[in-house]
């Protein structure tokens, strides 16, 4: 039967703190929807790279002969080195025609296993007068299938129709595609001659697939150190070596999934902290409020785990429940800037067998995080003896503050601005929780806008632009959150200063005024704090990613920042005024608890 | 015509769980410059006489004549004017900002008014003229007790509602702080009414009320009132 009666006050529990319980739910939420997501991008993209290389046997290396012909020999020398079936000699080469520059291609591309191409529409070239085309992309003029197409080629002039359209998995970036021959300038077409075609063309290249195609794993280390040993064999007077270090998409598509991830991590860091940081505040708070039950419950002889455990199985849940529901924010957000990648890449099919390991890692570091701060911060209060527990909790004296000694200002405070001055320096620990958490927030919507100006000044990388949105919206909710959350609690912590003021004849509007005053005074410290906060954070982050400039901020992100976050405390205020007004006056004529 | 009178005050409280009758049928007059006790044990009706009286909370029937006005027909608006203008509240537990000091805690309730007197002179009357600048903390609970009364007195207001202002205090301090409430009633022609559980502060008043569930058992007035000091409990 004891059993179930303390089974009871835990249900009260969750009942009596169903809002401390939802806020604390939607941060973690919050902090995990973004942190898995944006981690769980760059596992997916560099994942579906990987499987892409591996599908379509990217070749390791690309062998250009400076004499313009690898020889017979030259091929089969290769072929010895490195096995039959991992060879392809083939002609590439860029032609300027009218003005644009044209890569052709010629070799078996129906039937290669090396560098496989993906037939987008129409057939591979039946006859020797066909060709097929690479696809249109922003930066790549393209045909028609069954479009006539003449190439002259060192004087051999030939007419061709399109017989279908490819993507050559070398070629994936959209924007930009730098022609080898030709300096500084893009190529306009790429065409792919069969070798059914009738035209003398030499092997200007050789691809070369290494044996073992998990070494790539999304150029790692391993990878780069066998690449680089063997390009010092491979290179010679007469030949140039190639790698996918150089190949402009795959090696780009991989590093800005690596700034995303570098992105990401670091926000990360600061989202947990700043969660962590009002979990703790929280749960500090909420064992103060339950100090006469925990008392009681000591006396009564239960061990302080078993006490503790209710508060345990809520922060537990509180934290189970906000991962849960963000698994699916986290999943959509994935999926959201996968795609958000196909507007610079031709993206390689994602794969479908995600792991969702950062999710779950994630997710438990949080459960255990949350945990332990709670069993700490527990712990600290039932160690005390029972008789300590059931006297309430001495008011903190009074402490003059800095500002009193300046009498000219002081004195011309009216009390109302003297008290809240003076609680906000009263509670130190729980001003500096307050303060640090929501300058976190500020910093973080700040850097988001930053980012987001710095995407837009460089066009080409809409994908972090993007990143730089959700970051703004998950920063601006997070941001919300903890000022809602801190309110709330400080009005749980003051009902009977608020009910005395009450029966003291204060009106509604100057009883909320007392209150708020004081989360008022910490925000708008914050927020002019976390705008300098902000830009130092920025700069780390510009050179941690190399990507982005101070210069290029907008002016109006450092006032949209500090003005979100005074805003955000407007917007908590304002929900919370009913909290305040429908307090029952009763609770003045009650005992401290 | 009496300053506070009560007529058929009936309080009623409904919660999903039923109807329960606090008050019923309560009637009585009380004038200036009188000290009334309220006497009762717990769960008689004490607290919700006080709240009705305070303006903390609207009778179910009957009327409360304040002043000529009957505060039982007030909304919540014209009800937090009456707490403002017309009740000072001494509280049991003292009810101080712990994070003003004395002088400061008096502020906080003439700040609001508009005939206050000055905190200062309140405090030196209850005889803390040397403890202006001290924080709650600092202060004995007698100390603090009469920093309450001085907030009560100070807002000029002509009824002093004092819920058990006693019961946290040890018997001698008690004896104090009734003494200045007592004083208060005669020399500032107030109306002091105390709501207490303790039998023996009716000798010390002019009127006791008793009441018991919920009713008036008594109510009887003292010619000679014993002097603070002789009382005993």
């Amino acid at each position: 039967m004891v059993m179930k009666k303390y089974d009871k006050t835990t249900f009260r529990l969750f009942k009596s703190q169903i809002t401390r319980f939802l806020t604390l739910i939607a941060m973690i939420f919050i902090s995990v929807s973004f942190m898995s997501g944006i981690g769980e991008s760059q596992s997916k993209i560099q994942s579906s790279l990987t499987q892409y290389y591996q599908e379509q046997n990217i070749p390791d290396f690309i062998l250009k002969s400076n004499s313009g012909n690898f020889t017979d020999e030259d091929i089969e020398n290769y072929k010895q080195q490195f096995g039959e079936d991992n060879v392809l000699p083939l002609f590439n080469l860029d032609f300027e025609i009218g003005g644009k520059i044209y890569r052709i291609y010629k070799y078996d591309i129906e039937n290669s296993q090396i560098n496989k191409l993906e037939l987008l529409d129409g057939e591979y070239p039946k006859s020797a007068n066909e060709i097929v085309v690479e696809q249109k992309k922003d930066n790549l003029y393209s045909y028609e299938i069954g479009e006539n197409v003449e190439v002259d080629l060192f004087g051999f002039k030939q007419n061709f129709t399109v017989s279908g359209i490819v993507q050559n998995p070398l070629l994936i970036n959209k924007y930009k595609e730098p022609s080898t021959n030709y300096p500084d300038r893009s190529i306009d077409y790429v065409l792919y001659l069969s070798d059914k075609t009738m035209l003398p063309l030499p092997s200007t290249d050789i691809y070369i697939k290494i044996d073992d195609r998990t070494l790539f794993e999304n150029y790692s280390g391993a990878y780069k150190d066998f690449i680089d040993n063997q390009v010092i064999t491979l290179e010679s007077n007469n030949v140039t070596v190639l790698t996918l270090y150089q190949n402009y998409g795959l090696y780009s598509l991989n590093e800005y999934a690596k700034k995303v991830g570098m992105i990401g991590v670091i926000f990360s860091v600061f989202f947990m902290l700043v969660t962590i940081l009002v979990v703790y505040s929280s749960m500090t708070r909420l064992f103060d409020e339950e100090r006469s039950q925990i008392a009681c419950l000591k006396t009564l002889g239960y061990s302080s785990l078993r006490i503790l455990s209710k508060y345990l199985l809520f922060i537990t849940l509180v934290t189970i429940i906000g991962s849960l529901l963000a698994f699916g924010v986290a999943t959509g957000l994935t999926n959201i800037l996968y795609s958000t990648f196909e507007i610079q890449f031709v993206m390689p099919p994602s794969i479908e067998t995600a792991t969702f390991l950062n999710f779950v890692m994630i997710a438990c570091a949080y459960i255990l995080v949350d945990f332990f701060v709670t069993l700490f911060t527990g712990l600290n209060i039932t160690k005390n003896k029972p008789a300590t527990l059931l006297l309430p909790k001495a008011p903190p004296s009074g402490r003059r503050t800095l500002l009193e000694k300046i009498p000219f200002i002081w004195n011309r405070l009216s009390f109302k601005y003297k008290s809240s001055f003076r609680n906000v320096f009263l509670f130190r620990s729980r001003f500096f929780m307050t303060l640090i958490s929501i300058i976190g927030s500020t910093i973080l919507v700040f850097a988001g806008l930053g980012l987001l100006d710095c995407a837009i000044a460089q066009s080409e990388l809409g994908s972090i632009e993007y990143i730089s949105v959700f970051l703004i919206v998950f920063a601006a909710l997070l941001c919300a959150l903890v000022i809602y959350n801190l309110s709330n609690i400080n009005i749980s912590e003051r009902r009977r200063e608020i009910a005395t003021l009450m029966v003291l004849g204060y009106t509604n509007r100057e009883v909320t005024g007392y209150i708020f005053r004081e989360i008022y005074i910490i925000s708008i410290i914050a927020a002019i704090l976390g705008v300098p906060l902000g830009v130092g954070f920025l700069y780390f982050l510009f050179n941690y990613i190399s990507f982005g400039a101070l210069s290029s901020v907008n002016w109006w992100s450092y006032v949209l920042a500090p003005i979100a976050t005074i805003f955000f405390t407007f917007l908590s205020t304002l929900m919370l005024r009913r909290k305040i007004t429908k307090t029952d006056m009763n609770a003045s004529l009650k005992s401290v608890e | 015509m009496a300053y506070l009178k009560l007529e058929h005050v009936k309080k009623v409280y409904t919660s999903q769980a039923g109807s329960y009758v606090a008050l019923d049928d309560i009637n009585f007059e009380l004038d200036k410059g009188k000290f009334v006790v309220i006497l009762g044990p717990s769960g008689a009706g004490k607290t919700t006489l006080l709240n009705l009286l305070g303006g903390m909370d609207s009778a179910t029937e009957g009327e409360i004549i304040v002043d000529d006005s009957d505060i039982a027909r007030y909304d919540k608006k014209k009800l937090t004017l009456y707490r403002r203008k017309d009740v000072g509240f001494v509280f049991q537990f003292y009810n101080l900002m712990p994070n003003l000091t004395a002088l400061e805690n008096v502020e906080l309730a003439t700040e609001i008014c508009k005939d206050a007197l000055d905190p200062k002179k309140v405090l030196e009357d209850v005889g803390l003229g040397d403890r202006l600048k001290y924080f709650p903390a600092q202060l004995s609970g007698g100390e603090q007790q009469r920093v309450s009364i001085a907030r009560a007195i100070a807002k000029n207001a002509q009824i002093l509602l004092c819920d058990e202002p006693t019961g946290a205090l040890d018997y001698n301090t008690g004896k104090n702080v009734l003494k200045i409430l007592y004083e208060v009633s005669k020399q500032q022609n107030k109306l002091v009414i105390v709501v207490t559980h303790n039998q023996a502060l009716k000798d010390m008043a002019d009127e006791v009320i008793s009441i018991k569930n919920g009713k008036i058992e008594s109510i009887v007035l003292n010619k000679n009132p014993k002097p603070i000091m002789e009382i005993e409990w």
